[in-house]
Order: structure tokens, then sequence, then C-alpha cells
């Protein structure tokens, strides 16, 4: 057996490969398939690269499965991935250098922040920009180029507004949202506000600050503290809560957390260890799900990345596969956008996905809490 | 239409493949030959690189290593509380590591130091961080003394890093380095075109010459390479993958503590750059060599069309008719001979053509000669465009005249006109040869007549056909027919009226036929009537004896009695002479007695054969008995004569018959033997003798005189067939025998003689004789 497969191999090497070597040499004029271009931008390194990463690896997941497949109509998928840093002037560089290499769609950004520097550009060039994990408000209800799986922020800080004022009976809260992602953390922490005011509930402080500096945090949280209050409510990414809620804890281990869906990775646990037990998350999935496609999917993912695809893999791979659908349905990138509207139901991996008119998906949020290190559905 | 080519295309077509199949086959060699040799070449390169790469970074290793160690080393001589300012200054001093931490045994942060922050205010923020979720903790393993661990994100830092962990008693010493601050390794890796990456086991990058794809946590572990390597466990893979869409020739090194791999990889393109400068020079010369012969080819086909144009235009001369033009000789032998050959073929041709002209003619003469068949050429519209000559004597009309008339008007009736369109019709579509036919014409003097013709068609050019027809003048026939036809009829007559004579001479035949019939019967009667008359003759003879005696007894008796009376009255009577009287009429008596007695016995047997020979009466009776009764009657014919007869017949033989028939039988044969058997008083004996067998009666009636003629034998039964003629024979005996014998009795009469020894009748007849219905007027 051993020996069967081995010569076959030198024969492939040294006949078919040099023939082909010929034969592409001649035909390299007349090719006609050329592959589709994937762009994808988001922060894959630093702070916020947990949002990034696993959106990178859902998009190659994707794309790995669709070229295993056959490709869309015979052609192959290759990807041109850009790291944006999480900087406004990167992510700019980062689209214009993709729009450049002409590529057909851009899986993109993975952060709010990031998205409301290059929507402009995207629809400049008439490219489709697919967000991950962007839920900002102000991309809403425009008729633009930016397309994506999940509902904006108004839709699911209500909910967790209401959860933490109806069932744990919170009255007052302390909040702090991360200005490197404002477009996404102001908006989040004004819907709350006023949706928790709303519901009778107010606010002890509101407070601002820059993530990249971790000595701050120490004042910061003790800032979150001063008022006493039943909650502090964090809007910024996993490191930063997981980093705050160890601060906090050692000084108040009674209060209540709660994070924005942006801390909801798989970071936050990794970082935070016991520190992040019972804290208050919002998620987009719901990772104790037995449904045969998220089963089949994670595995996929574990075993091709070895890590586990939290909410940004799921959101990536769906997103991805949205485009993926619709070029199949129709090839025509110019009418990519219109493709992914008319055909407006897609099926995800743990429910189906619903764009509206406006290309904003229409999913709502279930309610988690940090249990045995675990993300634990207690509101869907 | 099929696709034709000319010969300067077909020509120029193959000497290009036979240029391009050798330049084909001869680069496919060499790259066949070459290719292995540089890949080979290249695997061995690379594999020494990540050897010498993977020496370099284990180097590295074990001097970071020695480090940590050493730290520990100091630690130990001092106090624990003295650890702390030393991981300190180490942090700030050391070339690899950017934190240290120590954890102890509850995975939880007791010290931190990070380099660029002295007396790091951090400790407040990171002491008491709970690190037994992230990954470096799940990852080491906890029963080694000290190992590398994977790449993961550093809860510190939020960078990718890679940390050393070190058991110190029950805590753990990490140190943790942040990939992306390998600039140096990376540059180190970066060796001119060749990529060289550090992998973590689970793919994810550690060190790459560019840098920002090591920070972004990309994981190498999809390449084919990768899984090669996996599922062989070999050491060192090579072969070809793609990255990033990219063709890549690469080896995977694994090193093996830490577990991390190295994999070298050059572009495809680049690395076949040789290659395909080589395929390219080599491609540039034979295209030189190919035009060249291409040029080369050109001329030597112009130069053999311009031969063939030479021959082309000779076979046209032919075609045109031009059969002895020169064309000069050529150089090339196949081309010689052809010429040669069309010269042949232009002689052939001219040779056929002259027969073809010759029979053309003579066809042409036989049609034109031909005095009695009228033949005509149609087109496939019924337009004539031929008429021989014999059409014109039939028809009386010219050739252009038939041609220009239409046809209806030529020479048939109208009816007849029709007829024949139709045929030449079906002839020109169904391309048959019609029925023979025959139709009534007009003379162009008004003559009637008839014509007998045939019509088919042969084709002519342009596949169309000619219809031909061929008529000749029936019309003497048809009035010879005619007049045949009257005497026929005339003969008809003569024969009805012969016929009729026949019948009336047939006629009169019959009735003289059935008056000889009725003579005859009156014959065979009145034969029965003299044999019944011989019947009493013999009876009378017969009673004559008995009846004579008794009357002389009588008589004699009345003599007695008058003389006895004469003697009584004259008293003279003595009693002698009464007594002598007494015995005298005593004996009168019984004579007279005797005979009268003798008389009715003979009444009594005549009065049987009487009855039965006037009636046909059907009765049970002894054929014995019969027969004697008949002998007896014969009596007086047979006694006349020298002949015995005798009898020989059981006399159990029964028979319901009729005895009167077969009586008649029995006397017609004994006198029929009597008379011819034993002429001239010749003596002789008549023997019957009697047999049965089963319901058939055989009676044998034999004789041993004279014999019957053989010529006479087969007339025997015939109806006055006599050799007696005039001597008293009516010829009629032997037929009335055989035609009681076959339609009184049912049977049959055979009859076996040979001349001088004698004859034998054999009648055979059923016991039971058929009943036979009676005839009306016959008597019952």
């Amino acid at each position: 057996m051993h020996m069967s497969t081995h010569p076959s191999r030198t024969l492939k090497n040294t006949f078919a490969k040099p023939f082909l070597i010929l034969l592409m040499a001649l035909l390299q004029a007349c090719s006609d398939t050329q592959p589709w271009k994937f762009g994808f931008v988001g922060g894959l390194s630093g702070r916020i690269s947990d949002l990034g990463g696993p959106s990178r690896n859902g998009m190659l997941l994707a794309i790995e499965e669709a070229n295993a497949s056959g490709g869309i109509h015979g052609r192959k998928i290759t990807t041109f991935i850009e790291d944006d840093q999480q900087h406004p002037g990167k992510v700019v560089d980062a689209v214009t250098e993709l729009i450049r290499k002409e590529v057909d769609v851009i899986i993109g950004p993975v952060t709010s922040a990031m998205a409301t520097q290059v929507v402009p550009l995207a629809n400049k060039h008439n490219t489709v920009m697919m967000g991950t994990t962007v839920t900002t408000n102000e991309l809403s209800h425009l008729d633009d180029f930016f397309i994506r799986t999940i509902s904006p922020t108004r839709n699911n800080v209500q909910k967790i507004a209401r959860y933490l004022h109806k069932v744990k009976g919170i009255r007052r809260y302390a909040g702090i949202y991360d200005l490197r992602n404002k477009s996404f953390s102001e908006s989040w922490i004004n819907d709350f506000d006023q949706q928790f005011t709303a519901l009778g509930g107010q606010s002890t402080r509101l407070t601002s600050f820059a993530s990249g500096n971790p000595q701050a945090l120490v004042g910061l949280a003790n800032q979150l503290l001063q008022d006493d209050p039943d909650l502090i409510v964090m809007v910024t990414n996993a490191l930063d809560a997981a980093l705050l809620s160890k601060l906090i804890r050692a000084k108040n281990p009674k209060v209540t957390i709660a994070t924005s869906e942006w801390a909801g990775t798989e970071r936050l646990i990794q970082l935070g260890g016991k520190h992040v037990e019972n804290v208050i998350v919002p998620q987009f999935i719901d990772r104790d799900s037995k449904l045969p496609a998220y089963l089949k999917f994670r595995n996929s993912f574990k075993r091709r990345f070895n890590s586990e695809p939290g909410f940004p893999g799921v959101v990536a791979y769906n997103a991805t596969n949205v485009i993926i659908k619709a070029l199949r349905e129709n090839p025509n990138v110019d009418a990519l956008k219109k493709t992914i509207l008319s055909i407006r139901r897609f099926a995800g991996v743990q429910e189906d996905i619903v764009i509206d008119k406006f290309g904003d998906g229409i999913i709502e949020t279930s309610i988690c809490q940090v249990i045995n290190s675990h993300f634990l559905v207690v509101e869907r | 239409m099929a696709k034709t080519n000319t010969l300067r295309s077909e020509l120029l077509k193959q000497l290009v493949l036979v240029g391009t199949f050798p330049v084909l086959v001869t680069t496919l060699f060499l790259l066949w030959s070459l290719y292995p040799q540089l890949s080979k070449n290249v695997y061995e390169e690379q594999q020494s690189i990540a050897r010498l790469v993977s020496m370099e970074t284990k180097e590295r290793i074990l001097a970071s290593e020695e480090q940590i160690q050493l730290l520990l080393e100091l630690a130990r001589f001092n106090e624990k509380d003295q650890l702390e300012p030393l991981m300190e200054r180490f942090t700030q001093k050391n070339n690899y590591f950017d934190t240290l931490y120590r954890l102890n045994a509850a995975g939880t942060i007791e010290y931190i130091s990070i380099r660029g922050f002295t007396d790091f205010a951090g400790n407040e923020l990171y002491r008491g961080i709970d690190m037994t979720q992230s990954a470096l903790f799940i990852e080491h393993d906890h029963n080694q003394e000290k190992s590398w661990t994977s790449v993961f994100l550093s809860a510190v830092t939020g960078r990718p890093s890679i940390a050393y962990v070190v058991h110190n008693g029950p805590e753990y010493l990490v140190a943790e380095l942040a990939i992306d601050r390998l600039p140096k390794l990376s540059e180190e890796l970066d060796r001119h075109g060749i990529a060289l990456l550090l992998l973590d086991k689970h793919g994810q990058i550690i060190a790459h010459p560019k840098a920002e794809l090591s920070r972004q946590l990309a994981n190498m572990s999809s390449l084919s390479l990768w899984r090669k390597a996996v599922s062989t466990g070999k050491k060192a893979v090579s072969g070809e993958f793609t990255m990033e869409g990219q063709d890549y020739v690469g080896t995977l090194v694994s090193m093996d503590n830490p577990a991390w791999r190295i994999l070298v990889a050059e572009h495809e393109d680049t690395l076949f750059a040789p290659l395909y400068e080589v395929l390219q020079s080599w491609l540039l010369t034979m295209l030189v060599i190919f035009v060249i012969s291409l040029i080369l080819a050109e001329r030597r086909a112009h130069s053999i069309i311009e031969r063939i144009t030479i021959l082309n235009n000779h076979a046209r001369d032919i075609t045109r008719g031009h059969y002895n033009r020169a064309y000069g000789t050529h150089d090339i032998v196949e081309f010689r001979e052809l010429s040669g050959n069309l010269v042949k073929m232009a002689e052939a041709i001219a040779n056929r053509e002259r027969e073809l002209k010759m029979q053309e003619q003579q066809l042409r003469s036989t049609l034109e000669s031909a005095p009695n068949i009228a033949i005509q050429w149609y087109d496939e519209d019924g337009k004539v465009f031929y008429w021989n000559p014999a059409s014109e004597h039939i028809f009386g009309i010219g050739q252009h005249e038939a041609s220009a008339a239409n046809i209806n008007l030529l020479m048939f009736p109208p009816a007849a006109a029709a007829d024949f369109i139709k045929i030449l019709e079906r002839v020109a579509q169904k391309h048959v040869s019609s029925e023979d036919f025959e139709l009534p014409f007009t003379h162009k003097s008004g003559d009637k007549g008839y014509v007998h013709g045939t019509v088919f068609s042969v084709p002519a050019e342009e596949g169309k056909d000619v219809c031909v027809c061929m008529m000749t003048d029936v019309t003497k026939q048809r009035q010879a027919e005619a007049s045949i036809l009257k005497m026929n009829q005339d003969l008809e007559m003569r024969v009805d009226e012969r016929t009729q004579e026949l019948k009336l001479a047939n006629q009169e035949l019959q009735d003289t036929i059935a008056t000889l019939n009725l003579t005859m019967n009156q014959l065979v009667h009145s034969e029965k009537l003299a044999a019944l008359g011989s019947l009493v003759a013999g009876v009378s003879h017969e009673l004559n004896t008995p009846i004579g005696n008794a009357l002389m007894a009588t008589s004699s008796l009345r003599d007695f009695s008058l003389e006895i009376q004469t003697q009584l009255q004259q008293d003279t009577m003595k009693k002698s002479t009464l007594e002598h009287f007494l015995k005298d009429i005593i004996s009168a008596s019984e004579i007279s007695e005797r005979n009268l007695e003798r008389a009715s016995e003979l009444i009594t047997s005549f009065k049987q054969v009487a009855a039965d020979q006037s009636s046909s009466q059907r009765r049970e009776f002894s054929l014995k008995l019969l027969t004697e009764e008949i002998l007896l009657t014969l009596h007086p014919q047979t006694k006349k004569v020298p002949i015995e007869i005798e009898t020989e017949i059981a006399e159990d033989i029964m028979l319901d018959s009729y005895p009167g028939p077969l009586g008649q039988i029995v006397n017609n044969l004994v006198l029929n033997a009597i008379i011819h058997a034993f002429p001239d008083e010749q003596e002789g004996k008549i023997r019957i003798s009697g047999t049965h067998f089963g319901g058939q009666i055989s009676l044998f009636v034999r004789d041993d005189g004279c014999g019957i003629d053989k010529s006479a034998i087969n007339r025997l039964f015939d109806p006055f067939y006599t050799t007696r003629l005039g001597q008293g024979g009516s010829g009629l005996g032997l037929h009335i025998v055989h035609n009681l014998a076959t339609e009184v009795l049912g049977g049959s009469i055979k009859v076996s003689s040979i001349p001088g020894e004698g004859t034998t009748f054999i009648l055979t007849i059923p016991a039971t004789a058929p009943i036979w219905e009676k005839k009306e007027g016959e008597e019952g």
C-alpha cells in the first residue's frame, strides 16, 4: 500500500506537473476563471483582536467550505486580509488597499468605530461591505452598501435594561464606556440610560475612558464604586471588562456587573477567570445550542483554529455565507446588494438570518450570565 | 457541405505537425527530466535552511531559559521577598521577556513585573488576576518542570504571546514574550524571497518576516503541508501548497522542545524561474526552427503544387475533349506516371466515344428503318420529341407535325387519346412498363385502324425519364379476325341443325331398342312357356305309363269279368276257374292300384313344380328335395339319352328362397348339359352336388361332356347366344339362368370348362334370399 502511493506521487510530480506548467504557460492569457476576491478588514491585533481574530476565522471557514465544494459557479474564492488595529487611520488605509485590489466584497469591519470610518468609502466604490459584529445605530436605516446580519444596538439594549430593572430589581447603576469604539459604546450607553431611566432607574455616574492604558483602570474602578451603585455597566472590550471586573470585585464583591455584548467573547472568561463569575452579558448566540448546524460549525471551527468561535466567529461565518449564497444565486457582483436584499432570508448556524430593506439584520440577543466560567442563558 | 482544404494548407498542416511533434516531445522530456531533479534540490535546500533556523531558535530558547534558571537560582540563595526585586530588575534588563509574573498554586497572579514599567502600579491591577481560565494555564503541562506555551493572548499586554513556564516549588514563574516584539527574529527569517515561518504546535504563527502577520494570530494549520506533516508524523515534510491564493513549494520541519514547527516556503514561480528560462529559450529556438522549416515547407509545397497544376490542366483539357495536347515531362516518377496515364486515359476516352457514336448510329438506323414498328419518344409532359418513319407511315403524320401538335389532336379519337395520355402519365410517374394496349386511330387520310402497343420509360438526362412508345398497325389482323368471327357464327348454326337431326335418329334407335327389349321379354316368356310345355309333355308322358298300366289292368279285369259272367250264364263255371279268376282280379286290382298311386305321386310332384315355376313364391325348402323333383320332371328327356344323372346333396341344406327360379336354373343347366355336352347320343354323366358354407349355398352342375370353347365361354350368358342356331336353340336358356341367379336369388353363376373333359357350372346363392320389393303390376 505504501509502495503504491509513493510512485503515484512521483508520477504526478514528474510528468503531470511539467505538462501543467507548459499548459499554463501557453494558456495563461486565455484563462477565464479568475477567482472571487473577498476582502476582510478587522482588528486582528491589539485589545479588540478577540473580535477580529474569530471574525476572520469564521469568514475563512465559510470560504474554505465553499471552495471545497467547488467554489461559486466554478470559481474559487481568494481572500485579502487587512488588520485595522482598531485605528481610525489604519482602517481607511486597509479598505483603500482592498478597493485598490478590486475585491468583490468586503467582510468587516468588526467594530462600529471602524465601520463608521469606512462605510462612506464602500458607498463611493459601490462595494458591498458586510459588517460582522458591528451594531451601531449610526449605520441603521440607511440605504447604503453596508449590510450586516445582526440588529443595531438599540434593539438589544432595551432587553438588558428591562432584565436588569425588572428581574434583578436594580435601580442605581454606574456606567463606563470606551471612547475608542465611541460609535458603538456611546450610543449603547445612551440607549441603556434612556431605557433604564424610563423604567424608573437612575445612573449614579457615567464615565468614559480610552482603552490602552491599563493603569488608568484602577482609578476608574474606584470612581465607579464611589456612589455605591447596585450595578456597574461596562461598554468595553473583553480585556478591559475582565480587568475592571477584577478591580471592582476586589473592592466590592456584591455589586452586580453587566457588560455590553461587545465584551461577550471567550476572552472575557479566559482573562477574567473567577473575577467575571456572575457577570451579566447579552449574547447574539447560545453557546449551549444543540442545533446540528451549530455543533457541526463549532466542531469544524475548533478543529481548524483550535479555539472556540464565540459570537464573532458565528456572526462572521453567517455573514460570509450570506454573500456566498447571494453570489451563487446571481454571480453579478454589481447586483450583489440587490440580490441579498431580495433573498432576504438566509440560513444561519443557529437561527435564520433576516435582512431588512436597509441591509440591517433582524436578530435578537439573549441575556447570559457567567456561571462556572461559562456563558449561561438566563433570559431569551 | 463537407469541409474542403487546399493541398497547400494540407501540406503545410502536415509539415507543421511533423515539425511540432518532436518539439513538444523534447520539451516534455526536458521538463520530465529536469523538474524532479530541481524539486529534489529545492527540498533538500529548504530542509537544511529549516534545520539551521531550528538550531538558531533552539539556541535562543536555551539562552532565555538559562536566564530564567539563573534568576531562580539567585532567588533560592536569597530570602523569599528578594525574588520580587530580582524579577523587577530582570524584566528591565533581559533581552527576551516582556512580562514576568509569579502564580500561586491556585493560578492567581501574586506578583508581576512588566518591562518599561518600573515600580509598576499595575501590581494593583494585575495582582490577584485569576489565570486558571487562560490558555496559558490550561495548556501548560503541570507535570513538567518547565515548558513553552503555544501562542496565546496575554491578559497583561493584550498581545499574542508565548510564555516560558517554570515550576518554583508549588508556585509558577511565568515569563511572557509578545511575539510581535520579535522583529529581530522575523528579520533573520527573511532570506531573499524565501518565506520562513515559525509556528506553534497549533499552527499559529510565532514569527514571520511580516511582523503584523504574527500579531494577527494567523493560523497555518489548514495548509496541506501541515496536514501532511500531522498525518504522516514525519519530522520533515516537503511539497506544494497554496497559501493566500498563491502556489508555494515548501518544507515543514518539526522542533522538539518546544514542539514548534518551521515552515520554509518559496513561490513556485521564483523557484522554477530557471526552468522557465530554459524552457523559454528552448521554445524560442524551436520557434525559429519551426518558422524556417515552415518557409522551406512552403517553398517545397509550392513546387509540388506547380506540378499538380500542370496535371490538373491536363485533366481539365481531357474533360473538355482536347485529347491530344502535349504537356512536357516531369522529374518526379509518380507525376510522370500520372501524366502518362492521363494521356492513355485520353486515348481510351476517345476510342470509347467513337464506339459510342457508332452504337448510337446503329441504334438510330434501327429505329429509323423499322418498317412496321412505330416508335415515338415522349417527354414527361407528353410532348413528342422523336417520331420514326414507321410512325409517319402508319399515321400519315410527319415528325415536325407530330412535335408541334397537341397529343390530343394527333391520331387518336378523343376517348382513345385520353386513354393514351393516362398510360403515358402512369408510366412517367411510376417508371414501369405499361400493359399492352390497343387503340383505334385515324390515319391522316381518314382511314380508320387499330394500333397495338406498349409504353415504357427509360432514364434520360438530369434524372428525367423519357417515355418510349412502340406501336404496330394491327388493322389487317382486326379485319381478318372479324371475318373469322362471322364464319364461326355460320358454323355454329350448321352444327345445331345436324344435332337436331341426330337427336331424331337417336330417338328412333331408342324406340327400336325398346321394341327389341319387349320382343326379348316376350321371347323369354315364351321360352318359359315352352319349358312349361315340355314339362307338361313330360308329365303327360310320365303319367301315361301308370295310367296305361292301370287301364290295361282294369280292361283285363273287365275281360276276366266278362268271361266269368259268360261262364256263370253258362253254368260252366268251375271252381278252379273262379279261383283263378279271383286271383286275377286281385292281381289286376293290385296292379291298377299301384299304378294309380304312382300317378298320384307324380301329379303331386308336378303340381308343386308347376306351382313353383309359374309363380315366384318364397318359401323354405330342401335343396335336395327340390333337385330331385326337378330331375323327376326331366325324366322324360333324360330317359331317352344314355346319360346318368347323380345327385349328392346333403339333406339338411335348407333355403329360404325362391324355389321356382332355382328349379328353373337346375332344369335349364341339366337340359343344357344334355343338349350341348353330349351330342350324338354320347354317353355321359351329370353330377349335381350341393354344399353350404356360412350363409352361402353352392350348387355344382358338372358334366364330363365335350366342354365349351374358350371363345364361347365369355359370351355364354349373353342373350341370343347359341351354338345351335336354327336347330331349336333360342339362345336365351343360360341368359335366363344368369338373370335368375343374380337378380332373383341374389347370387352369382360361374362357369369353368376344359374342352374335351367337361364343364362345371357353379351357382352360389345366399341361403336366405334377399327380399325384393314387388314391382307394380307383377303378380303376387
